[in-house]
């Protein structure tokens, strides 16, 4: 049938058919721009590689680039990303590049620029890294003991802008050379605000009151790398201490995704903790962290950089390390069991807590020393990052 | 789909990374050779389907294994406990993969043409080792990169060391060989006059462009040359090996003609200004000519070689001879 046929007969048909073939053009660009004028002498570029997934990524940075007053741009490589990007920062400036061809085409406007700035490593940073003329500097999304924190593809930087020593320690652990890669402490600027209340004693808080924050991660791709303490939580949960006065819970968003049997984790949860007649909330997964952190004084977390943006509110923090796994961490000056509560099961962590509740938070000396050696708190109190956005 | 894993066979120490959908197969026929000949443990690893099915069946002796998603790549490599090296022809983006192991050292050894195609860029410090080629090479790296972690080893071009061990005698180099290219319009023009001048000559004539050959043929009976045309430019070593000399084009010259230690005289068009004009191989080592008289006197003085000292100091700067000849890739693999 010809589309004029088409249109005679079965105009529905032809409306609809046009729809879905305009739809699949809009679907296929590969370069776009929002808020964009090539005249504006944007000098700062983030790059995300991510799809939509990389909105926590850009989230982390965007109010730190712009305290910083510099005129800076975000570009990203998926088109359903940048529609995202649009709707969630209209004032922003926005590029869309595909290809490597498209990255060429906008760098031939992008005179200014003077460094990228990127959050995750993803193989199409290679495509701007290839400008030698331009400032390449890795800012990452958080911060970890996993072994994806420190490895080889990072010499592929000028600089690597991280939070404190403990990444850097990391990286003199790897066991490989990294002599072209320089590592700049800036802190992290997103816990400025948790860092300040955290100058009160964390029992002094919320009047005195015991605000849990239990934090997951998910049963990873292989059973292997599965570290999460779902499981377990709810035995701990059955059992919880009284003095505890709210329970907020973050689950990680993939939980179920390779074991069925966890996809009703949050329900299960919910129940357990409605008859133990507790104050509880299950926040879901675009919640910030950082929002409930402020609001807690005692974490329960599994590996993951989640232990880091909870240290910033120097509270007891309960680690999950499970005792039959081969964990491959990055070697820093302190490890997981310097300065946190580690458990591997629920008696262990229930234990644990009745002790630290009662009054004896024994890693508390080690937690402070924590704070600076892996948050850098005296460069992020002090906007180290803004300042070095600054300078370039 | 197989990725061919079950297959594994040895202790592999090393893995060839295979990136390029349609060059994958042009990238391992350059080093297949050499890695089957240093007697190392291998496995290649392709990261495009339709390749990796080309492959297997053009190489089933061979460990070909395919990954697609970082994932894969991750079961590829713990499948193979002993391996400690990776070898990237290409500086591609979805390397990470791989060079995100830190137990394992990633060598960068580029492809046959990627001494005179790559932009060389900072992006090259994610690497261990860079093995080159040649002096050139390093002296084109050591103007980027200073003070870094990685460590430059020059290695030659093993696979040419069999041409430039050949050490063809005089007498026996009884042919002249004419290539040229596609694009090289002008010399068309010429290749009568030169044929002509050369009538007495056994002379072979590599033709990549079809549309002239019935005209050259019918020209070549009418004047009863003794010309052979060829259509397969795989024959080019071995013709230009036995040859006295090379005439070629512009866009034809390539750094590999100086394996075949001839005088090369290349045809550059008058419309181009021989000052300027930037070759492969340095204009020194080369007999340039534009109109028939400057062919003539190139010719008549041929005997001389005015230009093989600096043809032989190309081959080593450019081609890594003395590398090449001395098998440094094999003691590098051995080292491994």
């Amino acid at each position: 049938m010809s589309k004029f046929t088409k249109l005679l007969k079965n105009p529905k048909l032809f409306f609809k058919d046009a729809l879905i073939k305009k739809e699949k053009i809009v679907i296929n660009k590969t370069i776009d721009s929002y808020n964009y004028n090539i005249f504006y002498p944007y000098t700062h570029l983030i790059h995300s590689g991510e799809n939509v997934s990389g909105l926590s990524h850009i989230n982390l940075w965007i109010p730190y680039f712009e305290k910083a007053n510099i005129q800076f741009i975000i570009l990203v490589r998926d088109y359903e990303f940048f529609l995202l990007l649009k709707d969630t920062y209209p004032y922003k400036t926005i590029l869309l590049a595909k290809n490597k061809k498209d990255i060429d085409n906008y760098f031939k406007q992008l005179s200014y620029v003077k460094a990228c700035f990127y959050p995750s490593n993803t193989g199409n940073n290679l495509h701007l890294l290839q400008y030698d003329n331009i400032k390449h500097i890795f800012i990452g999304h958080g911060d970890s003991d996993k072994s994806a924190s420190a490895h080889k593809y990072f010499r592929i930087y000028d600089e690597n802008w991280v939070a404190g020593d403990a990444h850097i320690d990391r990286f003199k652990n790897a066991s490989f050379d990294f002599l072209g890669l320089k590592h700049i402490k800036v802190g992290r600027p997103n816990l400025k605000d948790v860092l300040t209340i955290s100058r009160l004693d964390w029992k002094k808080r919320f009047n005195g009151k015991i605000n849990l924050l239990y934090l997951s991660t998910w049963e990873g791709v292989y059973e292997e790398q599965n570290y999460t303490s779902v499981e377990i939580m709810k035995k701990v949960f059955n059992t919880i201490p009284m003095k505890v006065d709210t329970i907020s819970i973050k689950l990680h968003p993939w939980i179920g995704k390779r074991d069925n049997s966890l996809l009703n984790t949050q329900k299960e949860l919910e129940t357990i903790l409605r008859q133990k007649n507790v104050e509880f909330n299950i926040f879901d997964k675009n919640k910030a962290i950082n929002s409930l952190v402020k609001e807690s004084n005692i974490f329960i977390c599994d590996i993951s950089a989640v232990i880091t943006d909870s240290l910033a509110a120097d509270a007891p923090i309960f680690v999950y390390i499970p005792k039959d796994k081969d964990i491959k961490l990055s070697q820093s000056k302190m490890g997981y069991k310097d300065y946190t509560y580690i458990f591997s099961t629920a008696d262990e962590l229930l234990q644990k807590m009745v002790k630290v509740l009662n009054g004896d938070d024994y890693l508390k000396k080690n937690r402070k020393e924590a704070m600076e050696y892996i948050l850098g708190s005296d460069e992020t109190i002090s906007n180290k990052f803004i300042e070095k956005l600054q300078q370039i | 789909m197989s990725n061919n894993i079950s297959k594994l066979e040895h202790d592999n120490i090393v893995l060839l990374h295979l990136v390029d959908s349609k060059l994958n197969k042009n990238h391992l026929a350059h080093w297949i050779d050499v890695l089957k000949d240093s007697s190392i443990n291998f496995s290649c690893l392709v990261r495009n389907k339709k390749s990796f099915k080309e492959l297997v069946v053009l190489y089933p002796q061979y460990q070909i294994l395919f990954a697609s998603t970082p994932l894969d790549v991750e079961v590829v490599v713990n499948a193979q406990p002993t391996l400690k090296v990776v070898l990237f022809p290409l500086n591609a983006s979805n390397n990470i993969h791989l060079i995100r192991f830190n137990h394992l050292k990633h060598i960068f050894i580029g492809t046959k043409n990627s001494d005179q195609l790559s932009i060389i860029n900072r992006s090259y410090k994610v690497y261990d080792e860079i093995w080159l080629s040649s002096q050139f090479m390093l002296d084109k790296y050591n103007e980027i990169f200073n003070n870094t972690h990685l460590k430059f080893k020059m290695i030659g071009k093993p696979q040419i060391k069999n041409i430039l061990n050949k050490n063809i005698q005089y007498e026996d180099r009884n042919k002249i060989l004419i290539t040229i290219s596609k694009s090289a319009n002008n010399i068309k023009n010429y290749l009568s006059k030169i044929l002509s001048f050369s009538q007495n000559e056994n002379i072979s004539l590599i033709l990549e462009d079809k549309k002239i050959l019935g005209d050259l043929k019918n020209f070549v009976q009418a004047y009863s040359l003794n010309t052979n045309i060829v259509l397969d430019t795989s024959l080019l070593d071995n013709l230009a090996l036995y040859s006295k000399y090379i005439i070629t084009d512009i866009d034809n010259i390539s750094v590999f003609y100086l394996a075949y230690n001839q005088p090369l005289i290349v045809f550059v068009p008058e419309s181009i200004d021989k000052k300027s004009l930037q070759l492969d191989i340095p204009k020194e080592a080369l007999y340039l000519f534009s109109t028939m008289d400057e062919f003539i006197e190139i010719i008549d003085n041929i005997d001389k070689d005015i230009k093989k000292d600096q043809r032989e100091y190309y081959t080593n700067y450019l081609l890594g001879r003395e590398e090449t000849l001395n098998e440094v890739i094999y003691e590098e693999l051995a080292l491994l």
